[in-house]
Parts: structure tokens; sequence; C-alpha cells
């Protein structure tokens, strides 16, 4: 009900838009920053070179502000990802394992840029990327390329798309050709459009 | 003249002991100084002290330094930890230097993945069959879409059955916590607002002067490569670690020393110049000490190899004793009756007054010092006997000091002293004070009363008396141990309580003892009883095990053939993983690991702690290490580990660290007590042998006892727990007592000299120990205030108790 409420609050904004041409990067990022989804659904595709198919899985994103992000694999097994500050911690099959952000930038590039993407974090975004929007309120597309040489021998780019302050897909394509494609959907039913 | 057999005799005395002070003098410049509390520590302990004590002299919490840097910002902070890393590295003074950028690194983890198939516990010829090879890969590629995909996908194809994955696993599992947190590529402390190294000095840890270089080191290069350039925030360095405990106990106890010893010396010497008024005198008074501390320096140096800070310590309150003989002689034959000559010196014909003046006083106070010096030695003889090599320099310094000091004050000072005539009369001074010790003999039954008191406060707070543990004698700052400890937690560098030893003729035999001791400790790590076990056999597995591993891997074509039939209904195909099929060819060959391998790496550094050579009377032996840890440090059950060792076949030693370094102490303790008892029993024969009469024997003896009752209670009543020291204080209130008591017990009444020199030796004595009370070291400290007050106590209490005979001297 509240993510209904929010929304729709969302839509005179978004409505506005269209006269003005104040429409970016940054008003997308403010549009989901103000949805606070806290907790969405995901599948994710993982394409690597060494397999022939890609590993597929689902479960459930959670944010818990101010910085921790929470991500739940339900299927084909059950594993928690939680993110706080710079500190990953991973648990799978009884074992958890500890991962310091700073010491790993290829796992930082991934959960950072998730985290900062699903609570609209444009200063972390612009920090290490270039912002490429296309499309409409309804209906847009965000590209992140890095601009950090470094992150730039890890990531391609980062493909977003969405309607006003939802994500639906983040498309993470990696330097090495591996990617990933991941589809999001709000644990509660998503609001009938206007 | 010159052929007199005076003349011969004195010359005689003067260059015997002109030699023997110039030899001293030789041994001493060679003498090395040492202060770290491992003196303390048993010479002969058992098996389990042994290796105990062998760890601390030796182990590499000896050799540990920790180094914090503080201030500035993150970046700052990193950079200042690179430029001190390299530089370190590059002094050789350190066998490692670690702060996360560490080049060991990556040698490590190439040691590792290259003889993985080696190392790894999993492989069995099962491990490679079709059914155990598609779980294993099949894990490997969950493990491919996880986090941790970022390390284990570039060795994929290479090791896709994740057996490099698993070995890390095994030798530090994650989440437990135990490497250092890693920001800015260096190592920092959990909040990130330190950076954080590790260093192991090439040096033993024992060897002070090396770790006092090693540190010195540190600092100039910090100052002079870290520091930020001027303008900029400035960086605080942090130094601890056991070197640093050791370098700055002995510096912290050779400048304490030094101050009391000059302190007490200025004072003695402007107490003596005021009674004596002739500066002459006083440094002749001198000459008996300053020989016994130096004839006790070097006999400590020749019997030992080294002298320990506390002996020197306990030098400056030797001056207070020694001087004592001096002032006997000088103040008692200034007043000497010619008609009392005796054959002391033979008789020789006297070359002047002044000279029979001298010998004939000897004859009246030297059978009471050579008494006095008599039962001090034999007191301090049984410390000779104490299994601690601190405790028996302390007891062999005294012996030699003391001795040398009278022999000195005896055979040299009559030569020396001219000046006979020149000393002004103490008698009147003495006669001042007559009445004072004859009114403390009313006080007699109110000693007696107060001691009777304190014995019952002794008797019902037996159990709060005695410190326990070396800690009570460290010269360190509860502050500097705190700052010690927050750069552990930081390092995540916890202490291991639990170990199992097994010693073994060769290193192939420890290593085979070690294998068989984990796999029989194997059933505690699933039970949940230990969480993780560390061993020498994890990094270096025996020839044996290697080689059972290496037959167990398949061939080519059989591995082939089973990766076929592996890989059905996994998203990857067989011809991918060529890379493994060849990495195993590789391996059926490869030669085994041996220590050489592990050569300038860290795993090196820690096999090395776990694997140790060990040479005893020329023969050589291994001992295998291996530390147990449990779940949230809780006490271990011992009876489950020692069943296991049972049942593993190896002859080996459970340790708990704490349990036993307990036990250390309290029986150094009770040690100690017992060789100061029996040094109480050796002074009471030995006087009840000279004096015998046991009315004269309880006599002397009564007034020592009630005063070291008292000061006892006195030190308990004002919260003090008696340590070690405290108890050789106790021991000395008996000795430098009994010369009172004897005077006080010649069979008359002591004259007014006797008094005043009584009186004059008392307030050096005070002067000499009262200094120490005030150190804040807490060795010096004890002595001090134990000594002090016990003097003052034995020599009223003595003239309390003295012979009622004879009245006051007129």
């Amino acid at each position: 009900m509240r993510l209904l409420i929010l929304f729709l609050l969302s839509l005179p904004f978004g409505a506005h838009a269209a006269d003005a041409p104040v429409w970016n990067a940054q008003s997308v990022l403010h549009a989901i920053a103000s949805t606070q989804v806290q907790t969405v659904q995901f599948s994710e595709e993982k394409f690597l070179g060494v397999l022939d198919t890609p590993l597929l899985s689902q479960g459930v994103l959670t944010f818990r502000p101010p910085d921790g992000l929470e991500k739940h694999t339900t299927a084909p097994q059950d594993e928690l990802m939680t993110l706080q500050g710079q500190a990953l911690t991973y648990t799978r099959q009884g074992k958890t394992y500890q991962l310091d952000l700073t010491e790993h930038p290829e796992a930082a590039a991934y959960a950072v840029g998730i985290r900062a993407l699903l609570t609209g974090d444009i200063a972390v975004l612009q920090r290490s990327y270039l912002l490429q929007l296309s499309g409409d309120a309804a209906h847009w597309s965000l590209q992140l390329l890095p601009t950090d040489p470094r992150l730039l021998s890890l990531i391609k780019a980062i493909s977003v798309t969405g309607s006003g302050g939802y994500l639906h897909l983040i498309e993470y394509d990696q330097a090495d050709g591996d990617r990933s494609v991941m589809t999001l959907a709000p644990e509660s039913k998503a609001p009938a459009a206007p | 003249m010159s052929t007199s057999p005076r003349f011969a005799r004195r010359s005689r005395s003067l260059s015997l002991w002109i030699l023997v002070l110039i030899t001293s003098l030789i041994i001493i410049g060679q003498t090395r100084f040492t202060a770290d509390m491992t003196a303390f520590l048993p010479a002969h302990p058992t098996a389990e002290q042994a290796f105990l004590v062998d760890q601390i002299q030796e182990g590499t919490l000896s050799k540990m330094i920790l180094i914090g840097i503080d201030g500035a910002d993150a970046r700052a902070r990193a950079e200042a930890s690179r430029a001190l890393g390299a530089a370190l590295r590059q002094s050789g003074l350190f066998s490692t230097v670690q702060n996360g950028t560490s080049p060991a690194l990556a040698t490590d983890q190439a040691l590792l993945f290259n003889h993985r198939y080696l190392l790894s516990p999993d492989i069995t010829a099962q491990h490679f069959l079709p059914a155990a090879l598609h779980t294993a890969i099949a894990n490997s590629i969950d493990l491919l879409a996880s986090p941790l995909g970022v390390f284990t996908r570039k060795i994929f194809t290479q090791d896709p059955t994740g057996e490099t994955f698993a070995l890390i696993n095994h030798l530090a599992p994650q989440g437990q916590n135990n490497a250092p947190v890693t920001r800015d590529g260096v190592w920092v402390s959990p909040d990130g607002k330190r950076a954080l190294l590790m260093l192991q000095t090439r040096a033993k840890g024992a060897d002070t002067d090396a770790m006092a270089t090693a540190l010195a080191e540190i600092h100039t290069v910090f100052a002079a490569q870290a520091q930020p350039p001027a303008g900029q925030p400035r960086l605080q360095l942090m130094v601890t670690g056991a070197p640093v405990f050791s370098v700055d106990s002995r510096r912290l106890i050779q400048a304490d020393v030094e101050r009391f010893s000059l302190i007490a010396s200025l004072a003695i010497i402007g107490l003596l110049l005021l009674v004596y008024r002739s500066l002459i005198l006083v440094i002749l008074s001198l000459v008996p000490v300053l020989t016994g501390i130096m004839v006790a320096i070097a006999a400590v140096s020749l019997g030992f190899g080294a002298v320990h800070g506390i002996t020197l310590g306990f030098g400056t309150t030797l001056i207070g004793e020694a001087i004592d003989y001096s002032i006997y002689y000088f103040i008692q034959t200034r007043d000497a009756p010619q008609d009392n000559a005796t054959a002391l010196l033979d008789a020789p014909p006297s070359p002047t007054p002044s000279a029979n003046a001298n010998v004939d006083g000897m004859a009246r106070f030297w059978p009471t010092v050579r008494l006095g010096v008599l039962t001090s030695i034999t007191g301090f003889a049984a410390l000779l006997f104490s299994g601690f090599p601190g405790l028996a320099q302390i007891g062999l310094y005294s012996i030699a000091g003391l001795l040398t000091a009278a022999l000195v004050t005896r055979f040299v000072l009559p030569y020396l002293d001219y000046s006979a005539r020149k000393r002004h009369s103490l008698a009147p001074l003495g006669r001042l004070l007559a009445p004072v010790f004859n009114g403390v003999r009313r006080w007699r039954f109110g000693f007696a009363l107060l001691a009777l008191a304190a014995l019952v406060l002794l008797v019902a707070r037996h159990d709060a008396i005695w410190q326990s543990g070396l800690s009570g004698l460290s010269p360190i700052s509860s502050q500097a141990k705190a700052e010690d400890a927050a750069l552990r937690a930081d390092l995540r560098s916890e202490d291991t309580r639990y170990f199992i030893v097994a010693n073994a003729q060769s290193q192939q035999a420890a290593l085979a003892a070690a294998e068989q001791l984990d796999a029989a400790l194997k059933p505690l790590l699933t039970e949940g009883v230990l969480t993780r076990i560390e061993s020498p056999a994890h990094l270096l597995p025996s020839l044996a095990t290697q080689q059972a591993r290496q037959h167990a891997l398949p061939d080519r074509a059989t591995l082939t053939q089973n990766l076929e039939r592996a890989v059905q209904g996994l998203p990857v195909q067989a011809a991918r993983l060529a890379p493994f099929v060849d990495a195993i060819a590789q391996a059926r060959q490869q030669p085994l690991l041996t220590p050489q391998d592990f050569a300038g790496t860290d795993l090196g550094l820690a096999l090395n702690s776990m694997l140790q050579r060990q040479t005893e009377h020329g023969q050589t032996h291994w001992l295998a290490l291996i530390r147990l840890h449990t779940p949230h440090d809780t006490a271990l059950n011992t009876a489950r580990i020692n069943q296991a060792i049972q049942a593993s076949g190896v002859t080996a030693l459970f340790i708990d660290k704490e349990a036993q370094t307990t036990q250390l102490f309290n029986s150094y303790l009770h040690n100690t007590i017992a060789l100061s008892l029996a040094g109480l029993l050796a002074i009471i024969m030995v006087l009840g042998a000279v004096l015998k009469s046991p009315a004269r024997l309880l006599r002397v003896l009564l007034p020592l006892l009630i005063a070291v009752v008292l000061v006892m209670a006195g030190l308990t009543l004002a919260g003090e727990r008696l340590n070690i020291l405290n108890l050789i204080g106790l021991l000395l209130i008996v000795a430098i007592g009994s010369n009172y008591a004897l005077f006080f017990n010649q069979g008359k009444a002591p004259d007014a000299a006797t008094l005043a020199s009584l009186a004059l030796a008392n307030l050096t004595t005070v002067i000499a120990f009262g200094t120490l009370a005030f150190s804040d070291l807490p060795i010096l400290h004890a002595f001090g205030s134990t000594v002090a007050p016990g003097a003052v106590l034995a020599l009223l209490i003595s003239a309390a108790f003295a012979e009622p005979a004879h009245a006051a001297p007129a």
C-alpha cells in the first residue's frame, strides 16, 4: 500500500518532466531513491565463458538502510550474501566466508554498483561511471560506462532498464566476456499502471 | 723499616687487593648485561615447563614485533606502511615483514596451487572416479556463480575439483577472522584507523642487544622515510611486542638502578661527611663497598655468563649493608682502649700508636662482624640452590659482595688508614642516643603484642599475602601492556592456549607423528570440541603421505575417460578441462615437497614455528607442534585430548599454557619460600653453634623474627601483595639485623661508640633501601619497602630485647 502511494506521488513528477527538459539520469535515480523499495525478487542468468549453458538462480534482494544489502538466493541452492559497508559476508553450505571489498575490486565493482543502483545513489555511481540515459520516464534505459581505467579492465558496461522509479533489468557485462542478467520484480505485487 | 713483617703483610694485602680489583675490572669489561624476565624461569623444569620456557625464550612470540601507524588519513598511513615495510625488508634485520603487501603472499599462493595434489587431504583414488568428479566439479561451478567466483574463475579449468579452495580453507578457514583486515592494499585495524605491520627479527628474542638494534632501525626508518613531508599531519608510530618489552625493561631497570644508586650514594656520602668531618675517611669507608660490588659483578659474570639488571639493582642495596662494616671499623676502633690489645694481627710491633689503636679495636668489633657476615652469607647461600638462575645470581652476588667487603675492611682498610688520630670521637653522639636505646626496652611487651597481632593477621590473610605470576615483577607499565593487547587484537593475532608437542628423532618421523595425531583428533573437530587444528603436516605432509597421494592420481587415459562421464549433466565440456588433465599428469611426476620449497615464504615461517629442530647435548631431534583451537576460547576437556593422543599411538605432551604457567609460578614461589626458610634455618644453626647458648640465640633471633613479621603484616595492611623480591628482602632483614642483634648481645651492653656506629649503620641502610622504595619498578620498590622499615625495626627491637645485665654506659 505504501509502495502504491509512493508510486502515485512520484507520478506528477514524471508527467511534469514531459514539459520541462530536465528529465535526466539524475531524475531517474531520484525516482528510484524515492520509491524506497526495500525488497525485490530477482532471477539471474549468468553466462560464463567456460560453461556451455547459463547458470540460473533466483531469490530475494533486501535493502537495509543506510548501506546494507542482502541477496538471498533460494534456488538452485540456498545462499546468503550480505553487504554492510565494505564488508561482504557469504554463507553457503553452512560455511561463512568474509571478504573485504577494498581488497577485491572485482567483487566490489559488482556489489557496490548493484547497491547504488537499487538505492538510487547517484553520487556513488557518478564517481565511477559515465551515465547515459535513453527512452522516457515510462520506459527508460540507463547505461553505466566505467571511467576508472582499473574498473574498465573488469567491467565493460552495466545496462539498466526500468520504468519510473522501478528497475526491471540489470545487465552486467564483464571485460572478460562473462555477463549476467538480473530481472527484478518488487516482492509485493507491482502497482497497476495508471 | 721496609723489611718489617708488618710492611711485608701490608704490601702483600695491598697488592692482592689491587690484583683482585684489576681482574674484576677486566671481567666486568667483557660482561653482558641482560634484563629479560626469563632469568626468573626455572633452569630444571618438567618436560611441559621446558617446552614452555623454550617457547618464551626462543619461540616465535619472543621475536615478534607489532607496529601500528596512527594519525593523518588512510592514504598517508597506507603509504607510510608501504615505505616502512619496504625499507625494513631491505635492512636484513628481520626474517619477515608483513603488512599486507608482502611479496611473499603471491609466492605462498603459488606454492599451494602448484602442490595442491600433494597437499590436499581429499586426494584418494576414489576422488577421481566419475561420480566423485561429478560432485566436485558441480560444486566448483556453483562457486563460480558466487561472490567467491572472482577467485575460482581464473583457475577453474586447471582445478575444476576445487582442491586449491579446499586447501586454503583447510589451512586458514574463512570466517574465523584469523587474518588482519586489508584496506588500500595494507593491513589495517578493523575500524580502518590504524595501519599495521608484523615483523619477526632474525636474531633470537633473548638477545636484547640485537632487539635494541632492530627497534632503533624501525624508529630511524620511520622518521626518515615514512613520515609525510613537513606541513602535513604527522603520523604516530606504535611499536610493541616481546622485544620491546625486554629492551624497555633493561632500559628502565638500568635507569632506575643508576638514578637510585646515585641518590643513595650521595646521601650516604653526605651523611658520612657530616659525621666523620673528613673527606679521606669517607673515601676510605667506601673502599670495601666498591671492591665488594666489583668482585660481586665479576663473580656473577663468571658464574652465569651474564649479569641480570635485577642483580645490579640489588647492588644498590648492598651499598647499604656493606658500608656498615667500615662504619663499625672506623667508629669502634677510634675509642679502643689501649689495654684491650690482642693478637688479632699476629701482634706486630706497632709502628704507630694509631695502628695500635686499630688493632685493639679490631679485636672488639671483628668477631661480631665476622659472625654477622657469616650469618648473612649463610642466608644467601640458600639462594645458590634455587632452580631459578635469577635468584641464584642474587645469591652469588650477595655472598661475593659481602665477603669481599668484610675482608677488605679487615685486611686492607687498616693498612690504608693513616688518619685514625684525626677521627673525632662519636662517643658523645652515642651517649646522646643511649637513653633512646634504653627507653626502647620498655616497649618490649608492646613489640611482642604487636608481633602476635601481626601473626594473627598473616594467618587470617594467608591466601592474600603472595602475588601469583611473574607479571608483578615486570617493569612494563600497564599502559604499554594495554597498547600491546590493542595491537594484537587489531592484528587478530591470538595466543594459542593448547598445544600438543611430539618429539621425534627425524623430521620425517615428527611429520608422521603429527599426521597420526591429526587423524586421532579429527573426530573432535567433527564433534565441535575443537574448531581448528594447526599441524605442520598440513603444510608439509610426510614424504610417505605425499607419495600415497601421488600414487592415487589416475593416469591420463583413465582420467580422460572418467572426466567424460563426470561432466554429463553439467554445463561444461570435458575438452574445456584439458588443463586439468595436464595438471594431474604433471603432478604424478612432480618432485615431492620439501622444507626447501618453503624458503623465503610466509608459509615457511609458519612451518618453522610448528616444526622445530632442537639440539641438545650434541644430538638433534625434532619437535612437531600442533595448535588446538577451541570454540570461543572455552576450556578444553583435557581427558578427551589425552585419549586421542593415546589412541594415536604417538608419545606426545598435551600442554595447557595457562595451567602450566600458573603451575610454574606457584612452584617458583614455593621453591623460593622453601629456600628462604632453609636459609633462615641455616642462619639459626650458625648462630646457635657460635653463641652456644639457647638463651642468647633466642635473644638475637627473636627481634629479627618480630621485625620480619611486622614488616610482612605492614605491607599486607598497605595492600601490597608480596612477591619473590619482598621475600629476598625479608631474608635481608635477618641478614642485616643479625649484626645489630649481635652487637647488643656481646655479653655486655654496647658502649657509646658502638651505639653511635649502630645508629649510623642503620641510617645508611635506611637511606640505601628507602630511596629504592620510591622506584616505580616493582622489583626495586619491593626491596626498598621491605628492608628499609625492617632494618629500623630490627635495630629498635634488638635494643629492646638486649641483655639487661648492665646499665647504660656512663
